[in-house]
C-alpha cells in the first residue's frame, strides 16, 4: 500500500493500493549514451568522466549523470565502493550497470532522504564535508535528482502499521483552586496582572486569570499554565521573552520568581494516568514513529545553491546543491538557529553570508545561462520593516546583483542588468495595494530571464512581472563577480545604513534558469521542511466485527513542526491496513457502520487545551462513503497543537467523544461565574451633571431665542462650529474651546433674533431699538432687556418661581448684564449707530451662551 | 484643578459670589470683536445651582436629559410632569418628555449616529440606521428587532426618496430640519431594498451599516461592531481559546511573524467564535468604485440570493470570504452562509443566550444569527448600559447602579423590549433626589 502525496494534497487523503515499484523506474527508453570503448577513467579530483560501456538503459544513464558522477571521486566513495573495493559497489568505474545495480540496493527513489546510503553517510560514514549531515543531505539532493528524472520520487509513501504502545501519564489540573490561589493567583496575578486581566480592572483585557474569583482565575489560567514543562506555560513565555509588564525591572527575575511558583504548584499533583474513561487512540510520537512524508518531487534541475538548514546549530548554514563549490554561509550577528526540531534561520538583524569567493560560482553560473530564479519560504518578522533586505548578492549598500527585499506589505526585486543602475534600480516591487507579503511563511520566487524580464511569484502565484511592451535587453553583463550571497541584514558592520530584516527564513535555493509558473507551482505545493504520516491505531475502541478479522483502523494524520512552538495536524482520514496482506488481496472495508466524533488531540497523557480543530468531526465510517485502499478523510483542516517538551519527546494521541463501541461523557464544561466589578470609590464617581452636547446646545438656543435651526445664518455658523462644541455630557471634559464655540452659535442665535422685528418683540416686548444707546437703556428699557432673557431662560414652576436647579431671576443677574450694557453704551453719544442692536445682541449671547443654558 | 473647584461649585450650589466665579472660569477671557467682549466680560454670570431637588426640579432635569433641552416656558409641559412626579409616577412624567421633538432629533439621533461608523463618531450625516432606530424607539416596538427586523424608516413624502446608492434622503431630511417624531414613517425594507425579505436584518442590512462594515475587508466588521454597538462587548471582551478553531478562514496567520504562539494564545482567542457568527455574512458585499468613489457614498449592498453565484468561489459566497486563501491553506474555506455560536459554551455562556431558541445557537444567514444576538441577554442590558449612560452621563459605578440596571432590563422585557421604558427608568433614576431620599 502506498500513499500518493500529490494527489492526497489535492484532495487530502488517498491512498493508492498496488505496485509503483522502483522497477518502473528502468523500464523505459533505450541508451542514450553510444560512445567508444572505455579508455580509463578520467579522474582529477574535481570532477570524473565516466569512460565504461554504455549505459543499458536511460535510468542508468540518470543515475550515471546525478549520483555515480558525485560519488565515483576518489575524495569521495571511489576509493572504496569502486571495483575490487568493498561491497556495495555503486562507485565502480568499469560498469555502469553493475554500479546502478549495486546502488539500487542501497537508495530509496520513493523516499530517498530514508536511502540506505543517505543513513549511512549521515551517521559519520566517510563524509566529505564539515558536517555529516550536509553529506546526507547533499546526497539527497543527488538521488532526488535521479528520482525527479526518472519522475519517480515524491509519489507514493508505504503505510506501516507502528509500534502499539499505551499512552503515559501526566499531571492534570485539580478541580480545587487552592493550591493555585495560595502559590500563584493571590502572590502573582493578582499582585501584578489584575488590573488588566480581570473584568474589574481599569483596561479590561481576557483572560481574567486575575480576576479576584480565584475559581474564575483558575479557569482561565489553565490554559496558560503547562504543569508538564513550567518553563513553556504561556503566561511565563510572556513574561521572559516578550518582557509582557514585568513588575520590576527585571523580567527575568520576574520570570524566575513565577516558574518557581508554577513548578511548586505542578508539584503538589500527583501525575495520573490517562483518564480511563476517555475515549484513546495508541500513542505516538512524532521521530520514533511518524513515517517520513516530506520532500520529494522539487523541480530543481539546475540547482546551483540550496539552503535547508537542517543542521540546527554552528556556525555555518551549509549549501547542499551538491553543485561545486559549496557556497556555505557563515552566521554573523544576531541570527539564530530555530528551534523545536524546525529548520531554518531566525533573523534579527544579523545575517548568513558566504565568501566572495564561493559566491563566484552564482556569477559563473547565472551569467553562463542568462537567467535565475531565487526561491525561499520566508516569514517575516512584521509588515513595518522597510528596505530591508532579504537575500542580497551585493557589493555594498546600494550595489548588487540580485536583490530581494521588503518595504512593509511588499516584496522587492531588484536584478543589475545593463539598463539598471549598479544597485539594479528601478526595482520590482509586489502592489502595494494587494498586500502580498504577510507577516506569516509564504513561498516567495523572483526570477529573471532576458525574454520575460523579472518575475516575482508568492505562494504559487505571479504576482508582478515586467511589464511584456517595456523589457529592455539588459543582460545580466554589468555583473560584478567580487560580491557575496548575503541572508539577512545586509550592511552588518553598520546596522544603522540599512534598516535590518527580521525574520524567518525556512529554505532557499538559488537556480541558474528562471523557474516557469508551473514549477514554482508545483515547489510551493510540496511546502517546506519534514512532514510526517501518523498512524493513531484506534482498534481497540471499535465494536466487535466492524473491521474485518486480522485488520486494523487508524485515523491517519499529517503532521509536521509548523515553527518552533507548535505543530500542524492536519487532514484526517480513517483508514483500515491489513498487515497480511498480499498483492492479490482485496483492501479491506468496514465491516459495520462505525461512529466518529468529537476527535481530539491529546499530548503527554492529556488532551490540548488549545487548538482542538476536529473536536466539531461527527460522521459514521461505512463501506458506503469509505473507499477501499483511500479510506474515509475526516476534515480538510489543519490544527495547531503546542510543542510542549520538544519533537523527540512529545507523545501524541487521540480521544473521541464517540468511537465504534466506545462513547466518552464529557462533562459539562465549567463556566466561570465572573465576579461583580468593583464599586468606583466616592473621590472618582462621576458628576451628578454634566454640559448639553452640541446638537442639544443647537436646540436649546434655537427654542430659547425662538430662531428656528434651519435658518441660514444659524445653520452656517452651526455647521462651523459643531465639532467644536462638546461632544460628551462630562462637565469634566468641558474646555475653553467649547466655551468659544458656544459664544460664537449663540452670538448668531441672538443676531438673528435682533434683527427680527417679530422674535425680539416676542422675548423683549416695546424695548425700543431704534434710539441710540442713551436713551434704549435706560431704566425701563434695562428692565425690558434683562426680564425678557430671565424669561426664555429662568425656568419657573407654574407658580412662577424659580426653579432651584436652574438659574434664578436674582438681583444679581440684573447687576451682571447691567454692567455689560454699562460697558457696551459706554461710548455715549458717540456710539456707532448699530450700538443698541449691537449691545442687545451681546447681552442676549451673554446670557443664552452661559452655564445657565449649558449645565443640565 | 480649577474645573473640578467649578463644577463643585455648580453641584453644591453657589452664592452669587461664586456665581460669578463660575462664570468667569467658564468662558475664559478671550476677546474678539465688540459683541464676543460683551460676552465675556458681562456675562455667564448664570449657573445652574443644585441646592435640593424637589419633583419639579426633577422634572426640569428629566426634560433636559431626555429632550437635551429644558421644558418649553410657552407650554404646561413642566407642570404637567410636576404632577405626575409628585403623584409618584416619574416614568409617565418621563414620557411626556419624551414628546418633544428634540427627543428624536437630538437625543436619539446622537444616540444612535456613533453606532453606525467605524470611528464610533456622531458627526456623521443622518442616514436609514439612525432613522431605524429612531422609529423604533418612537413607535414602542419591539427594540429586538432592529437587528433582525424587515424594517427601515424613512422620511414620509420626502424628497428624494430612498436609494440603495446614496444617502440623499435622510441628508434631505436634515436639510430640511424636519421633525423625526412626524416625518419618519415605518417601511418594509426587503420592499424599499428589493433585497430578499429573509436577507433583511434590521440596522445590519442598512445602506449606512452596509457602506461601513460590508464594504471591503472580510465582513467581520460587522459582526464585530454589532457586539461592540449593541452588546457593549469588544472582542478582547470574548476572547476564549478554549473554542474549536476549526472554522477560522484560511486569511488567519497561523504563525504571526513566525510564532505560532501569538496566533494560539491570541487570534484564536476572537477568530474562534467570530469567524463561525460572520459566515452569516457571507453573501453580502458592499460595491462600490473603489477609484472614483473610494468612500463608497455612491455604492450599494449586494446580496447573492438563490442561484446567484460568486465567479471567484463558485458559490454564493462573496469573494472576499476566500481572499488570501494561501495564508493558511488548511484554514476553513467558507462553503455557505451556516453560522454557528461557538460562544454559547465557556466563559461566553455568561452572556445570557437564548436557549429556548429551537436553532440552539446555529443558523444559516444574518437574519437568524442577528436574532441570536438580539435574544441574549447581553443585548438588553446593553441598551439598558447605554440608555443609562446616556441619561446619567457616566457609566454604572456601584452596585445601585448595577442593580438598577438588572431592574431596567426587567422592565424592558415586561414593557415587551419598548425602548422608552428604559429612557424613562434611566431618567428617573438619574432625575436627583427628593426630599424622600434617591439618588442624588
Amino acid at each position: 500500500m502506498f500513499v500518493n502525496r500529490q494527489f492526497q494534497q489535492a484532495v487530502r487523503s488517498f491512498i493508492v493500493v498496488g505496485a509503483v515499484f522502483l522497477a518502473a523506474c528502468s523500464n523505459d527508453s533505450t541508451p542514450t549514451n553510444q560512445s567508444n570503448p572505455p579508455p580509463p577513467v578520467v579522474d582529477d579530483g574535481d570532477r570524473i568522466e565516466y569512460k565504461g560501456p554504455n549505459p543499458t538503459s536511460a535510468d542508468v544513464q540518470r543515475f550515471l549523470v546525478n549520483v555515480w558522477s558525485n560519488l565515483a571521486p576518489q575524495e569521495r566513495c571511489g576509493a572504496c565502493h569502486a571495483e575490487g573495493g568493498q561491497a556495495p559497489q555503486f562507485a565502480r568505474r568499469d560498469n555502469i550497470d553493475a554500479a546502478y545495480s549495486a546502488a539500487l540496493e542501497i537508495v530509496d527513489l520513493q523516499a530517498p532522504s530514508i536511502s540506505t546510503m543517505v543513513s549511512k553517510v549521515g551517521a559519520g560514514h566517510n563524509c566529505w564535508r564539515a558536517e555529516a549531515s550536509v553529506c546526507a543531505d547533499t546526497l539527497t539532493t543527488w538521488i532526488e535528482a535521479w528520482a525527479n528524472d526518472a519522475g519517480v520520487s515524491g509519489n507514493v509513501i508505504v503505510l506501516t502499521a507502528p509500534e502499539v504502545k499505551t499512552a503515559g501519564s501526566s499531571r492534570a489540573f485539580p478541580a480545587d483552586s487552592s493550591d493555585f490561589g495560595g502559590l500563584i493567583h493571590t502572590p502573582y496575578l493578582l499582585e501584578y496582572c489584575s488590573d488588566c486581566h480581570s473584568p474589574s480592572g481599569s483596561t479590561p483585557q481576557q483572560p481574567y486569570f486575575a480576576d479576584k474569583n480565584v475559581d474564575t482565575a483558575y479557569e482561565a489560567a489553565k490554559s496558560k499554565i503547562n504543569l508538564s514543562a513550567p518553563a513553556s506555560s504561556r503566561m511565563l513565555v510572556r513574561l521572559r521573552e516578550e518582557s509582557h509588564n514585568c513588575w520590576t525591572a527585571d523580567c527575568q527575575n520576574d520570570a524566575n520568581n513565577l516558574e518557581a511558583a508554577i513548578a511548586a504548584f505542578a508539584a503538589t499533583i500527583e501525575p495520573t494516568e490517562v483518564d480511563a474513561a476517555l475515549v484513546v487512540s495508541n500513542a505516538l510520537q512524532l521521530g520514533a514513529d511518524g513515517l517520513v512524508a516530506s520532500a520529494g518531487g522539487r523541480v530543481e534541475p539546475n540547482l546551483i545553491a540550496k539552503y535547508e538548514f537542517k543542521t540546527g546549530n554552528g556556525d555555518f548554514a551549509f549549501d547542499t546543491s551538491g553543485q561545486d563549490p559549496a557556497l556555505d554561509l557563515r552566521l554573523n550577528g544576531d541570527v539564530d538557529w530555530l528551534e523545536g526540531g524546525v529548520w531554518g534561520l531566525r533573523f534579527f538583524g544579523g545575517r548568513a553570508q558566504a565568501t566572495t569567493a564561493a559566491s563566484e560560482k552564482l556569477h559563473s553560473q547565472i551569467t553562463f545561462t542568462g537567467e535565475y530564479s531565487v526561491e525561499g519560504w520566508v516569514a517575516a518578522a512584521n509588515v513595518t520593516q522597510e528596505q530591508s533586505h532579504i537575500v542580497s548578492y551585493a557589493g555594498g549598500d546600494g550595489i548588487g546583483n540580485i536583490t530581494l527585499g521588503q518595504t512593509l506589505y511588499n516584496y522587492d526585486f531588484r536584478n543589475r542588468t545593463t539598463d539598471t543602475d549598479e544597485g539594479g534600480f528601478p526595482g520590482l516591487s509586489t502592489p502595494n495595494a494587494d498586500e502580498v507579503l504577510q507577516a506569516t511563511l509564504q513561498h516567495v520566487v523572483v526570477s529573471f530571464n532576458i525574454l520575460e524580464g523579472r518575475r516575482i511569484y508568492v505562494n504559487g502565484e505571479l504576482v508582478a512581472n515586467d511589464d511584456p511592451e517595456s523589457i529592455g535587453e539588459g543582460s545580466l553583463g554589468s555583473w560584478d563577480d567580487t560580491y557575496a550571497l548575503i541572508l539577512g541584514t545586509e550592511s552588518y558592520s553598520d546596522p544603522n545604513a540599512n534598516d535590518p530584516w527580521l525574520g524567518t527564513l525556512r529554505f532557499l535555493a538559488i537556480h541558474n534558469r528562471a523557474l516557469s509558473a508551473e514549477d514554482v507551482a508545483v515547489n510551493y505545493e510540496i511546502g517546506v521542511g519534514e512532514k510526517f504520516y501518523m498512524l493513531f491505531r484506534v482498534t481497540d475502541s471499535l465494536q466487535t466485527g466492524a473491521i474485518p478479522e486480522g485488520t486494523d483502523a487508524y485515523v491517519v494524520f499529517e503532521v509536521e513542526p509548523f515553527d518552533s512552538y507548535s505543530y500542524l495536524f492536519a487532514n484526517p482520514f480513517f483508514y483500515i491496513l491489513d498487515p497480511n496482506k498480499t498483492a492479490d488481496s482485496e483492501p479491506p472495508i468496514p465491516l459495520q457502520e462505525i461512529t466518529l466524533s468529537g476527535m481530539r488531540i491529546g499530548v503527554n497523557g492529556r488532551e490540548a487545551s488549545i487548538g482542538q480543530a476536529f473536536q466539531n468531526v461527527n460522521l459514521g465510517i461505512s463501506a458506503t462513503n469509505y473507499v477501499a485502499g483511500e479510506g474515509l478523510p475526516l476534515s480538510n483542516i489543519g490544527a495547531l497543537i503546542p510543542v510542549e517538551q520538544g519533537k523527540e519527546n512529545d507523545e501524541f494521541f487521540l480521544t473521541f467523544d464517540v468511537l465504534g463501541a466506545r462513547t466518552y461523557a464529557r462533562p459539562a464544561e465549567v463556566v466561570p461565574t465572573p465576579a461583580a466589578p468593583e464599586d468606583v470609590i466616592d473621590a472618582l464617581r462621576a458628576a451628578e451633571i454634566g454640559v448639553k452636547t452640541f446638537a442639544e446646545i443647537n436646540a436649546s438656543l434655537s427654542q430659547m431665542t425662538g430662531v428656528a435651526t434651519t435658518q441660514a445664518a444659524v445653520s452656517e455658523t452651526y455647521e462651523k462650529v459643531r465639532q467644536q462644541l462638546p461632544v460628551g455630557e462630562n462637565i469634566e471634559g468641558f474646555l475653553p474651546a467649547h466655551q468659544m464655540g458656544i459664544t460664537q452659535l449663540a452670538v448668531a442665535y441672538c443676531s438673528v433674533l435682533v434683527a427680527s422685528n417679530e422674535l425680539r418683540t416676542a422675548i423683549f416686548g416695546s424695548f425700543n431699538f431704534g434710539v441710540n444707546p442713551v436713551t434704549a437703556f435706560d431704566a425701563a428699557g434695562r428692565s425690558l432687556i434683562v426680564d425678557g432673557l430671565a424669561k426664555v431662560l429662568v425656568v419657573e414652576t407654574p407658580e412662577g418661581i424659580a426653579v432651584k436647579s436652574g438659574p434664578s431671576a436674582t438681583p444679581q443677574l440684573a447687576e451682571r448684564l447691567g454692567g455689560l450694557i454699562d460697558r457696551m453704551v459706554s461710548c455715549g453719544n458717540n456710539c456707532p449707530a448699530d450700538t443698541t442692536n449691537t449691545t442687545v445682541t451681546a447681552v442676549c449671547a451673554a446670557a443664552l451662551g452661559s452655564a445657565a443654558m449649558l449645565v443640565q | 484643578m480649577e474645573q473640578k473647584l467649578l463644577y463643585s461649585y455648580i453641584a453644591n450650589g453657589v452664592d452669587a459670589q461664586n456665581y460669578y466665579q463660575v462664570g468667569h472660569m467658564l468662558n475664559v477671557r478671550l476677546l474678539f470683536n465688540p459683541i464676543v467682549r460683551g460676552v465675556f466680560v458681562g456675562g455667564l454670570s448664570l449657573a445652574s445651582a443644585l441646592i435640593q431637588a424637589g419633583p419639579v426640579e426633577q422634572a426640569k432635569r428629566m426634560h433636559e436629559r431626555i429632550a437635551g433641552v429644558p421644558p418649553d416656558s410657552e407650554t404646561d409641559v413642566l407642570a404637567r410632569m410636576q404632577l405626575l412626579i409628585s403623584d409618584g409616577d416619574p416614568q409617565a412624567a418621563a414620557l411626556i418628555a419624551m414628546e418633544n421633538d428634540n427627543f428624536y432629533d437630538v437625543t436619539l439621533v446622537n444616540w444612535a449616529a456613533p453606532w453606525t461608523n467605524r470611528d464610533s463618531t456622531v458627526f456623521v450625516p443622518f442616514n436609514d440606521y439612525i432613522a431605524t432606530v429612531v422609529g423604533l424607539v418612537r413607535d414602542g416596538a419591539d427594540f429586538r428587532s432592529v437587528l433582525f427586523g424587515d424594517v427601515v424608516y424613512v422620511g414620509q413624502g420626502v424628497t428624494p426618496p430612498y436609494s440603495n446608492a446614496n444617502n440623499a434622503h435622510y441628508e434631505a431630511i436634515t436639510e430640511r430640519g424636519l421633525p423625526l417624531k412626524t416625518t419618519l414613517v415605518r417601511a418594509i425594507q426587503s420592499a424599499t431594498t428589493g433585497l430578499p425579505a429573509d436577507a433583511t436584518a434590521g440596522v445590519i442590512t442598512s445602506r449606512a451599516a452596509s457602506q461601513a462594515f460590508f464594504k471591503a475587508g472580510t465582513n467581520r466588521a460587522q459582526l464585530r461592531f454589532t457586539l461592540l454597538n449593541h452588546l457593549c462587548l469588544d472582542l478582547e471582551q470574548l476572547h476564549d481559546v478554549t473554542r474549536a478553531p476549526d472554522r477560522i478562514r484560511q486569511d488567519v496567520s497561523r504563525s504571526p511573524g513566525g510564532d505560532s504562539r501569538a496566533f494560539l494564545n491570541g487570534c484564536l482567542g476572537c477568530h474562534s467564535g467570530m469567524d463561525p457568527l460572520a459566515q452569516a455574512f457571507a453573501y453580502y458585499n458592499f460595491n462600490y468604485d473603489v477609484d472614483n468613489d473610494p468612500d463608497g457614498l455612491n455604492g450599494f449592498l449586494e446580496y447573492n440570493g438563490d442561484g446567484e453565484l460568486d465567479p471567484e468561489t463558485g458559490t454564493r459566497v462573496q469573494a472576499k470570504y476566500h481572499f488570501n486563501s494561501t495564508t493558511f491553506k488548511p484554514g476553513f474555506v467558507t462553503p455557505d452562509d451556516k453560522w454557528d455560536n461557538y460562544w454559547r459554551a465557556g466563559v461566553n455562556a455568561n452572556l445570557g443566550w437564548d436557549t429556548s431558541s429551537p436553532d440552539n445557537g446555529s443558523g444559516h444567514g444574518a437574519k437568524s444569527m442577528a436574532t441570536e444576538l438580539a435574544y441574549s441577554e447581553a443585548f438588553s442590558s446593553c441598551q439598558a448600559t447605554k440608555v443609562f449612560k446616556t441619561m446619567c452621563f457616566r457609566d454604572p459605578e456601584n452596585s445601585d447602579d448595577r442593580t438598577q440596571i438588572s431592574s431596567m432590563v426587567a422592565n424592558f422585557k415586561t414593557e415587551n423590549y419598548n425602548a422608552k421604558a428604559l429612557f424613562a427608568d434611566a431618567a428617573v433614576y438619574c432625575m436627583g433626589m427628593d426630599d424622600l431620599g434617591g439618588d442624588d
